[in-house]
């Protein structure tokens, strides 16, 4: 309780004087800077399918609430930088209280080397959480690509040159989202990006836990790429292959036993400009989890076995209206092997 | 016989005119054969010629049970059975038992009759007879006429019909209240024409003695007799009467042919008392029969030709070189003789070949009555015991057991408790007990063959010197503990607790609602009592218990109970009494299984599905706690046995046959630290599915029809029991698991299978790779153990452990063996040990306490008659069914597996440390031996102001083990640093750094015990990170197909 006020105190003096737009509270001649930005979003999945949730929500309801906020500042002084984010999320995914949660998402500090290459230290994403999703053109991001996310204690090198990207991070004893311990997570990222194609492949390893939760050692390999086929019209590819070592016995508070998961997931969506405010995009996915396969030697008996099987195929098509500049609406049906009928959003940025 | 002339008969007696009344029925059949009470039945005659008989109340049919309870037959509603019947004049009518098949029924009604179930209502008052049971009709409460002798216990019509005799005047006879045999002709084996007619048989015809025909040229050289079929004339004298295997006499030439390949006796079978003539010349006339096997006379009646008693010497059984290795053949030639049995029977071999007890004295649940059997040379060992199951060695062994076999009867049926020929078996118990493999010496008696077996009823009394224990009772096993130089034993035994439970004495309940145990207070401490003195005897450091009851780990818990009253034995707390007998040095405490994850020892921590688990005790003194585990054991999840028409399948109890759910106890493992060295010891405590009740596999292949009750056992070719596939799977589970254990690896317990059943061949060796195959619908928890289609998989594969107690026995030229049934011996029991423990096995055997003593020892108070508590004594025999098997094994004090550091257990700050000098170095008396302690982590900041280490002075030249005694060593991992110094140097080559983790000895409270993590769950480093992310590969699948 007591953080959850001070953060409450900290977040109300910040925002009271730039409560409706996005500000740049200071940008001097020599670069250094001072941004406010932020966004507010309401929606939701609708008609949540039980049959089909493997791992997305606290609940299967007709209306999972979705809704986030944001609030952050990132500025420079001279050759450093740094950025604080809060955000102000439901706890909707599986595990989570489905409550409203503020948390510190983003604090660190940075460095830049030169124009184009910079550190960053703290409280920020791992590097290939930046690319994640890439091939991804969906709103709602289709299949997870399971990397670290955000995490505490990390490093960070980015750069970015003509056509050339790179990154890549360490982060020391790293946590699941859900505050479980991971042990130390590096992983990195290289593409390459022009008009027409573009691609990024990213690599992640984890430590493991060396027996104090489930998560034991992790390997992952993911690609995302976009080719522009027509000038209002890209398509995108997302894939990863992972390998997850799992425990499959527990004695006490030990956990031991791990055993290799492999896991697929790909998304292949495309984005069509209908004008410059509509685009409609469609996405077909595919997403493979070894501890979802009754077939697989370390299948987990203690649940009857998914109704979709060891792998879900899925299809998505919806569009992002745009009424203003800041402003995203967006509405996405699904058919196949979805965990949701429908996800809708309204998005506005400041 | 005529029939026609018979059925004029009937009619002539009728007395015209007048109404039938209750004094014109008559019994005229009966059937009965002992083990088929299917055809057993009566007929019933109503012989007035013209007049039908309706039965009222007053006319009862009565069943004279067993010879003793008079029995009243009754309809299923209770009423009596035959009330309201009617028979029509001249007619027959025939009560059935309840399993009696349609075709006789059909016989019956073509014969003219008419029949009648008699289902009863419970309380015995179905028909049903089973050879030894008598027919009584009832009118006013008075017997009017009777079938089988009163008071006739024994079984006197083992497989007969019985057919009323015409009376000598051709007429039907008059009703008889008393049972004269002479009344009545016997046809051996049963047959059921005729039953449902009321034809007579012929009157008894009058014999003369003489042209008489010699016992010897009856019986002849060969197994049946020359004579067989033909009617003799014979006169002998009596040597023996007898009821049991059946009723009847013995016969002998007077004169003996001197022809050792023909006997000079006979079985004469009789009915009622023919006690009186014992030493008695008679002559009688007879076919010679064949019965089933034995060649018998069966007279209507005989004459006493010489009233005084002449005795009759018992011949000495000898083995000739004819019998041809066929213990059959030599007891053939003794058939129906009176025999003595020798020292030794085989005189043309070394040593004594004798007879041995392979089942000792009591309830025989083939010949259904307490008796005792024999073997030739040896026990019977079960076949599977010393040959694989199933292959053509272990079928021979079976046809061997059953040439060897010879059951010893008594004259008159033995009563629980009481051996008739043996008194002193009763009066004295403590001392003139019977065990199995006993010689039995100048045992007398005649032989019979009855139901395949050859038997002996004894004749002469006997003594404790007529039975020679060769396996004799000890207070302790025989187990050689003695060890090379400088190293020390630990000794682990398994033992079966016999369904230990105390729940109903004040301990914690268990969940499953179930006693298997002690039925009452006395019991209970009786059970204890032997349980303790038997574990005190074994004297194990460590200690695998089966049959304890799954009542949890807590204060109250069946093992609780156990392990403390073992205690209270060692009461010394004087470290100078360290090593006697009852030191506290010795006490135990059980292993806590945390089962529901709670972090507490409780009640609540049942293991597995079964009111029974298995358990663990050991020494804090000798071992230390590392990890503990419960290994789930598979489960059978498989469909119901039903009939064609999808029913439920009953058995005789009105349970579902097979209901295809079948369970393994749970795996209880330990991985103990030999304390003084850094060997891991793991230990498997196991009892497997048993043979008993049946698996799904059981019923495959057998054709139920619509039949919805199902008396009969499942087929057992290869004499493995029920559920051996079951077994497999839980051998190849077991032996999977523990493959993940580091270390020396131990599997003990009752795993149900003789040494060369399928299970053993998973855990042991394959060496003929026998085919192997699971249970179908196998689940460890809730995951299918092989196949999702619940399809069974072959085992290809064996895990080469040792039979410990095999080994060493074969070693001694015996052969280990822990459980008896029936009349065969073999081993369930077992301590397995893995390869790397073969080096250190000093010794391993069974400790003949339970199996070869007979149940009468035991602290059950039920079937013994009036023997309750006559036979118990507070020692360890017959404390359990099943042998215990203990083993030794040697470590040396400072030797640890590879890369783990020695274990140094605290004891009232003291703890001792092993220097091994190493062998390089050449040891001087007067060296002095150092040692030095450093903390391995410096941050721990240990307080070491009262640690004391000491310097010991070399005592002899040559040794090579110091035992340091140091004080006041903090608990914490340290590095030991051994040095020998010489006129203040150090000695080349003698230093020694070892990493030793001080901890304080496990208490005599058990507690928890957390698996330390198994390094799989990464933690590499970022060093290895970025490896990993080096694309090692993406991991070790990434090429996978």
């Amino acid at each position: 309780m007591l953080r959850k006020t001070t953060i409450a105190l900290a977040l109300s003096s910040s925002f009271l004087p730039c409560l409706v737009q996005a500000a740049t509270i200071y940008d001097k001649d020599n670069g250094d800077y001072l941004n406010l930005y932020g966004e507010v979003g309401v929606g939701g999945h609708i008609g949540t399918n039980s049959d089909y949730n493997h791992d997305e929500f606290y609940d299967t309801k007709s209306y999972v609430d979705d809704s986030f906020a944001t609030l952050g500042i990132a500025g420079q002084e001279s050759k450093f930088l740094y950025r604080l984010e809060l955000d102000y999320q439901r706890e909707n995914w599986l595990g989570g209280s489905g409550e409203f949660a503020l948390d510190i998402d983003k604090l660190y500090v940075g460095y830049a080397i030169t124009e184009n290459q910079w550190i960053e230290l703290g409280l920020t994403d791992t590097a290939f959480d930046d690319y994640d999703h890439y091939g991804d053109f969906t709103f709602n991001k289709a299949v997870e690509t399971g990397e670290a996310g955000d995490q505490e204690n990390t490093i960070k090198y980015q750069g970015e040159f003509e056509y050339i990207r790179v990154g890549a991070s360490y982060s020391y004893e790293g946590e699941h989202k859900n505050g479980t311990f991971q042990g130390d997570i590096v992983n990195a990222y290289a593409g390459v990006f022009t008009d027409i194609f573009s691609f990024v492949v990213g690599l992640e390893g984890r430590g493991g836990s060396d027996g104090i939760s489930k998560y034991g050692e992790q390997q992952l390999l993911g690609l995302g790429a976009r080719l522009t086929v027509l000038p209002d019209l890209q398509i995108g590819f997302n894939g990863f292959i992972e390998d997850e070592d799992m425990a499959t016995h527990r004695s006490g508070d030990t956990y031991m036993e791990y055993e290799t998961f492999r896991n697929y997931g790909a998304t292949l969506s495309a984005k069509y400009d209908w004008n410059e405010a509509l685009e409609i995009i469609a996405s077909a996915n595919y997403e493979e989890y070894e501890n979802w396969d009754i077939e697989s030697p370390n299948y987990d008996y203690e649940e009857l076995p998914p109704v979709f099987g060891k792998e879900r195929t899925w299809g998505s098509l919806g569009f992002n209206y745009r009424p203003g500049q800041n402003i995203v609406l967006s509405v996405e049906g699904r058919v196949g092997e979805a965990p949701e009928a429908a996800y809708a959003y309204v998005r506005m940025y400041f | 016989m005529k029939k026609s002339i018979l059925s004029l008969a009937v009619a002539s007696i009728v007395s015209a005119g007048a109404h039938a009344g209750v004094k014109d029925l008559l019994i005229t059949e009966m059937v009965q054969k002992e083990g088929d009470a299917g055809i057993g039945s009566v007929e019933i005659t109503n012989t007035h010629a013209t007049e039908d008989f309706t039965f009222t109340d007053e006319t009862r049919a009565v069943i004279h049970s067993n010879g003793k309870y008079d029995n009243d037959m009754k309809k299923a509603d209770g009423s009596l059975l035959l009330t309201g019947v009617t028979i029509p004049a001249g007619k027959s009518l025939v009560l059935l038992n309840k399993g009696a098949s349609d075709s006789y029924k059909d016989e019956i009604t073509k014969a003219g009759g008419i029949h009648l179930v008699g289902e009863g209502n419970g309380s015995y008052s179905d028909i049903y007879f089973s050879g030894n049971d008598g027919f009584v009709l009832e009118h006013g409460g008075a017997v009017i006429d009777r079938v089988g002798a009163k008071g006739d216990s024994g079984v006197w019509a083992a497989d007969s019909t019985l057919r009323r005799r015409v009376n000598d005047q051709g007429e039907v006879p008059g009703q008889a209240k008393d049972f004269d045999a002479i009344q009545w002709l016997e046809i051996n084996p049963a047959n059921l024409t005729g039953m449902g007619s009321p034809e007579l048989a012929p009157k008894a015809e009058i014999f003369v003695c003489e042209n008489l025909t010699n016992i010897s040229v009856i019986q002849g050289e060969g197994h049946v007799s020359p004579l067989k079929g033909e009617k003799v004339v014979v006169q002998g004298i009596v040597t023996a009467v007898a009821k049991y295997p059946t009723q009847g006499f013995y016969m002998r030439d007077l004169i003996s042919d001197g022809n050792p390949l023909t006997s000079d006796g006979i079985f004469v079978y009789t009915k009622g008392d023919t006690a009186g003539l014992k030493g008695k010349t008679v002559c009688l006339q007879s076919e010679v029969k064949e019965f089933y096997g034995l060649t018998q006379l069966s007279p209507t009646s005989w004459e006493i030709t010489d009233d005084n008693f002449t005795a009759t010497d018992a011949v000495d059984i000898e083995v000739l070189e004819s019998d041809q290795g066929v213990f059959a053949n030599t007891l053939e030639r003794y058939e129906g003789m009176l025999v003595r049995l020798p020292e030794d029977m085989d005189l043309q071999q070394e040593g004594k070949q004798d007879m041995r007890v392979t089942k000792t004295f009591g309830f025989n649940y083939d010949s259904f009555r307490n008796n005792m059997t024999l073997s030739y040379l040896r026990p019977n060992f079960q076949p599977n015991q010393l040959n694989v199951a199933g292959s053509p060695e272990s079928i021979a062994a079976r046809e061997q057991n059953d040439d060897y076999r010879l059951i010893v009867e008594s004259a008159d049926k033995a009563p629980n408790g009481k051996i008739p020929y043996y008194p002193d078996f009763y009066s004295e118990p403590e001392r003139n007990y019977i065990r199995i493999d006993d010689s039995v010496v100048g045992m007398e008696g005649v032989i019979n063959y009855s139901y395949g077996d050859y038997s002996l009823t004894v004749t002469n009394t006997l003594s404790s010197q007529n039975f020679v224990h060769n396996l004799k009772r000890t207070d302790a096993p025989e187990l050689s503990t003695e060890v090379p130089k400088d190293h020390f034993d630990i000794t682990v035994a398994a033992q079966n607790l016999f369904n230990y439970f105390n729940s109903p004495f004040g301990g914690d309940q268990n969940n499953f609602g179930q006693n298997r145990g002690a039925d009452n207070y006395e019991e209970y401490v009786q059970q204890k009592t032997k349980l303790v003195e038997a574990i005190r005897g074994l004297d194990a450091d460590i200690l695998g218990l089966m049959e304890m009851e799954n009542n949890g780990f807590g204060l109250d818990s069946a093992i609780a109970d156990l392990v403390n009253e073992v205690n209270t034995f060692y009461n010394s707390e004087w470290p100078e009494d360290y090593d006697k007998p009852y030191s506290t040095e010795n006490r135990y405490v059980f292993v806590g299984f945390d089962h529901n994850g709670n972090q507490i020892l409780d009640e609540l921590d049942s293991i597995g599905s079964d009111a029974i688990a298995t358990g663990i005790i050991y020494r804090p003194s000798k071992v230390s706690i590392e990890r503990t585990r419960v290994i789930a054991m598979p489960q059978q999840k498989a469909p119901s046995i039903v009939n064609d028409l999808n029913e439920v399948i009953k058995d005789d109890r009105g349970e579902a046959l097979e209901n295809g759910q079948n369970y393994n106890r749970d795996a209880l493992v330990v991985t103990f630290i030999v304390n003084g060295t850094g060997k891991r010891l793991s230990m498997a405590v196991n009892h497997f599915k048993s043979k008993g009740s049946t698996c799904w596999e059981d019923w495959q292949g057998v054709e139920f029809g619509d039949a919805t009750v199902w008396e009969d056992d499942p087929e057992d070719l290869d004499a493995q029991g029920s559920c051996e596939h079951f077994r497999v799977a839980a051998a190849y589970h077991l032996g999977k698991e523990m493959e993940k254990l580091p270390g020396d690896k131990i599997i003990l317990g009752d795993l149900n299978s003789y040494a060369q059943e399928d299970a053993m061949l998973v855990l042991t060796d394959n060496p003929r790779n026998k085919t192997l195959t699971t249970a179908s619908y196998t689940y460890i928890d809730k995951k299918p153990q092989f196949n999702t289609d619940g399809s069974p998989v072959n085992i290809t594969k064996s895990y080469g452990y040792i039979d410990s107690v095999a080994l060493k026995s074969a070693e001694r030229g015996e052969t280990g063996w822990s459980y008896s049934y029936n009349d065969e011996v073999g081993s369930l029991d077992y301590i397995l040990i893995s390869p790397s423990l073969s080096d250190r096995l000093l010794d391993a055997t069974d400790w003949h306490i339970n199996a070869p003593e007979a149940s009468l020892y035991d602290y059950n108070q039920e079937y013994k008659g009036d023997s309750v508590d006559h036979f118990y004594q507070p020692g360890q025999f017959r404390s359990s069914d099943h042998d215990p098997a203990i083993i030794s094994l040697s470590y040396k004090p400072g030797e640890t597996d590879p890369g783990k550091e020695l274990r140094l257990p605290l004891w009232d700050k003291l703890m001792t440390a092993p220097y091994q000098i190493p062998e390089s170095v050449e040891v001087m008396a007067g060296d002095i031996a150092h040692i030095n302690l450093t903390p391995e982590d410096d941050e721990e900041r240990l307080d070491l102001t009262q640690l004391v280490l000491p310097s010991v002075v070399i005592k002899q030249d040559g040794q090579q083990l110091v035992q340091f005694e140091v004080f006041g060593a903090p608990e914490a991992a340290y590095y030991a640093d051994f040095s020998l110094r010489r006129n203040g140097e150090v000695v080349p080559g003698s230093e020694q750094s070892v990493l030793v983790e001080v901890k304080k000895r496990d208490t005599l409270v058990p507690s928890l015990v957390t698996e330390p993590h198994d390094s799989t769950g990464g933690a590499t480093g970022l060093f290895g990170l970025l490896t990993l992310l080096g694309l090692t590969g993406l991991r070790r699948r990434w090429f996978k197909a």
